[in-house]
């Protein structure tokens, strides 16, 4: 069961790491596309 | 005389309790409307494969084998992932990124709110189940049913059944769920906060571009997703690109009716009694619920985070609308909202943040299979 807490644990850390990190780049990417491709 | 009886007096006392809970759901999904469109084909598909014998499924009689016509499409759709994917193109076409995008800032949100998924991981491992089947166990705080199928097929395929009730019930109980969670981590102060309208014009070509990136994306970072995510976005394209409009409406109407007639019978082939009927089906069902309370909880204390080093205060209920239950979640937080102030108007952030939900639980999915690939 340690093994596999240990890998939760890593999981936990692999996947909200993930998910902010691509969320992150899109909040950015969504900035730069408002910026640069505006209504016209 | 005795073929005739036969189908009574073989009969299990675990195929009777499973062909009421195949009658529950039907009640359910008829009398209380909770996602009728998957619990009223899998009730019916829970009586149809609890019966001795059944012709549904795929039987051995004497030395002849006779395919079934559910592990016939279980195995064609379910197996392949054919169904929740051609569901994703319907629910991409469904999907308007435009509230997102006037509030960008709201993606983070969607990101927070995937927090039960990863604890929920913890939890059962914790009570003994092993990392894939805890991870399976975990996407069921995707609150998205597709993605929950996709993954725990993957990885646990037979607690496939336990899994798919547990997301599709515990969606339709957000509603109850949500401001239950909420309450327990925020003051009526904090619910009460409210905030000033701003939003920044799209363009259509931004709303293009968009599911192009995030498919580029995903497929660099986690390209084991790029079914899930893929599928997705290029729902949203049809939806978006101005030139396909026949093609979107077929996908939100057409193409999701029939898939979805299709896969709720199918899971059924996973209610079989000796399948489900067992302590680790309760527990899954117990863990859903905290997956679903832990989603709301991580998105609100990520909301009170931020509200730590920012001038202008986000209402913290903000944060529990990051789930992929759309609408039901965003609408949830502004009746919160306004039961708390009758001239509080959170709704559009709460939609953007929603809709960053629908995004991220699919990330989150595609980044648990290519943990495990």
């Amino acid at each position: 069961m340690w093994t596999n807490l240990e890998t939760a644990f890593e999981l936990m850390l692999f996947g909200m790491g993930g998910v902010f990190l691509v969320l992150f780049v899109l909040f950015l990417t969504a900035k730069l596309l408002i910026k640069f491709l505006p209504v016209k | 005389m005795e073929t005739l009886i036969q189908g009574i007096t073989s009969i299990s006392m675990g195929q009777i309790v499973m062909m009421l809970i195949g009658c529950l759901l039907m009640y359910l999904g008829i009398k209380k409307e909770y996602e009728p469109t998957l619990l009223v084909p899998m009730g019916l598909g829970t009586l149809l494969v609890n019966f001795p014998g059944s012709g549904v499924l795929t039987q051995v009689v004497g030395t002849t084998k006779t395919e079934g016509v559910l592990d016939v499409l279980f195995n064609a759709g379910i197996n392949t992932e054919l169904f929740p994917l051609l569901i994703f193109i319907g629910i991409g076409a469904m999907i308007d990124f435009g509230p997102l995008l006037q509030n960008p800032f709201m993606l983070l949100f969607g990101a927070a709110a995937q927090f039960g998924i990863f604890f929920t991981v913890i939890i059962a491992v914790l009570f003994g189940f092993d990392i894939k089947e805890a991870a399976s166990i975990g996407i069921i705080g995707a609150a998205d049913g597709p993605t929950a199928i996709f993954v725990s097929n993957q990885l646990a395929p037979k607690l496939l059944g336990a899994i798919t009730v547990a997301a599709y019930s515990y969606m339709a109980l957000v509603p109850i769920i949500q401001p239950l969670a909420i309450k327990a981590v925020t003051t009526k102060k904090e619910r009460q906060i409210r905030m000033t309208y701003k939003s920044e014009n799209v363009s259509k070509t931004t709303k293009i571009v968009f599911p192009i990136i995030i498919t580029v994306l995903a497929g660099f970072i986690a390209p084991i997703s790029l079914p899930l995510v893929g599928f997705l976005m290029f729902g949203n394209l049809l939806r978006e690109c101005g030139v396909l409009d026949r093609l979107s409406a077929t996908a939100q109407n057409e193409l999701v009716n029939i898939v979805s007639i299709l896969l709720g019978l199918t899971i059924s082939v996973k209610m079989q009694a000796d399948l489900f009927l067992n302590v680790q089906t309760l527990m899954i069902i117990a863990f859903g619920l905290v997956a679903f309370i832990m989603d709301s909880v991580g998105g609100v204390l990520f909301a009170k985070l931020l509200n730590v080093f920012r001038k202008e205060k986000i209402n913290p209920m903000i944060g529990a609308a990051g789930i992929s239950a759309f609408p039901m979640s965003s609408r949830v937080i502004q009746k919160m909202a306004s039961e708390e102030d009758p001239k509080n108007f959170v709704l559009m952030y709460a939609v953007g943040a929603n809709v960053s939900g629908q995004i991220a639980s699919v990330i989150a999915g595609g980044l648990l299979l290519s943990f495990f690939s």
